[in-house]
């Protein structure tokens, strides 16, 4: 098996980051946990959109357009010949952050800052100052 | 009482910021810095502690910053003690904890922390090397070969038809393939897994993705199953496992 290129910590193949990117606290930690009704909840600057554009894509047309894409971006002349497994071999080496990244982690590259998937994302971008605030008015 | 308006925070008492619930005899670990570096402490909620720190009084919260704090200490309080995460974004009037958690709930929380003792919760998920199976696709299906042949390089909206049920079926490939994969890493984590909560997948790409609750002598031997399944995989599938974490999936909703 060819050396795939995983990101590690523990030096195998399994991606176990150190700490959590943005992406992951995003996915794994909104909206969960008890709800407080009493209280006044606020919502996080600019994480909805991640989470409302993942939806849309799942919904739209687009989906099949991007796919239709990715599968003509896919490079098979360039093999010459070779077999299948050749050419999945390579394809893996060349991970998603080679030439033919893949369509949909780049866009969710995108909406999180361009990093999600290191392990350090401290340089991620502020929000705007413009922020949108979805506060829960306590009904008064 | 307080209402918010959209021109600012909050008229009269300052606000404490909520991170989650533990015993009333848990002891959180010392010099924990909560969002915009306030201190962490844990104030007396009848048979419960609240985890809080003051709110910062110079902006809203929402940050993206904000969320990763609120994780960090939970992750950090999960690690000491059991510990009930409340949802991102909680504020409290200072001085209204009290009535955060009605009496009749506290029981019932104070019976889930101690249920949740020994316990962390791990996420994994796995998402396919996108290309990898595009060119498995293109490989073994010609309907797919013949739609890319003929929409490849060409005018897009001249072959829109066509790349339209290319996609279709790029999209139905990954999908036929996902619930085999998707069984084979649940019954990979089950033995090491106290209880599991599975999210559901969205994206094209992903396989599957499931919050585990595991005592914490099971993580060595979690990861080495992992392991183990990520190199066979290795050519089509990523396998991430993130945590030690607060269990955020296995908070019983009252």
């Amino acid at each position: 098996m060819s050396e795939v290129a995983t990101r590690r910590s523990g030096g195998g193949y399994l991606d176990r980051p150190q700490s959590s990117s943005l992406a992951d606290v995003v996915n794994i930690i909104l909206d969960k946990g008890l709800v407080i009704d009493a209280f006044v909840r606020v919502s996080v600057v600019g994480i909805e959109l991640i989470t409302i554009d993942a939806r849309i894509v799942i919904a739209s047309v687009d989906t099949y357009l991007r796919f239709a894409e990715a599968t003509n971006r896919l490079d098979l002349e360039q093999t010459g010949g070779r077999q299948l497994p050749e050419l999945i071999d390579d394809i893996s080496q060349s991970g998603s952050h080679g030439k033919t990244k893949g369509m949909v982690s780049g866009a969710k590259e995108a909406l999180t800052g361009g990093n999600d998937d290191e392990e350090d994302d401290e340089d991620e971008k502020k929000p705007q100052r413009s922020r949108r605030r979805t506060s829960r008015q306590e009904a008064s | 009482m307080t209402v918010r308006t959209e021109e600012g925070p909050a008229v009269g008492a300052p606000e404490l910021y909520l991170y989650g619930l533990v015993l009333a005899d848990a002891r959180l670990p010392a010099g924990l810095a909560g969002l915009a570096g306030r201190p962490v402490r844990a104030e007396s909620v009848g048979e419960l502690q609240a985890v809080v720190s003051d709110a910062p009084d110079d902006r809203e919260v929402g940050l993206p910053d904000d969320v990763r704090d609120h994780a960090r200490v939970l992750d950090a309080v999960a690690e000491a003690v059991p510990v009930l995460p409340v949802r991102f974004g909680t504020l409290a009037p200072t001085g209204a904890l009290e009535d955060a958690v009605p009496r009749e709930r506290q029981a019932r929380h104070a019976e889930d922390l101690r249920s949740l003792a020994g316990a962390v919760q791990l996420t994994v998920s796995a998402r396919y090397r996108e290309d990898a199976v595009l060119a498995e696709l293109v490989a073994g299906n010609p309907e797919i070969r013949r739609l890319r042949e003929m929409t490849r390089g060409r005018d897009e909206m001249a072959t829109y038809d066509a790349r339209f049920r290319l996609g279709e079926l790029v999209v139905a490939g990954f999908d036929r393939r996902r619930p085999g994969d998707a069984d084979r890493l649940a019954r990979t984590v089950a033995p090491f897994a106290r209880a599991t909560s599975e999210h559901p997948v969205s994206r094209t790409g992903d396989v599957a993705e499931l919050a585990l609750l595991v005592a914490p002598e099971d993580v060595e031997a979690l990861e080495g199953a992992l392991e183990e399944l990520a190199e066979q995989v290795a050519d089509h599938m990523v396998v991430r496992l993130v945590g030690p974490q607060a269990p955020y999936d296995f908070v019983e909703e009252v």
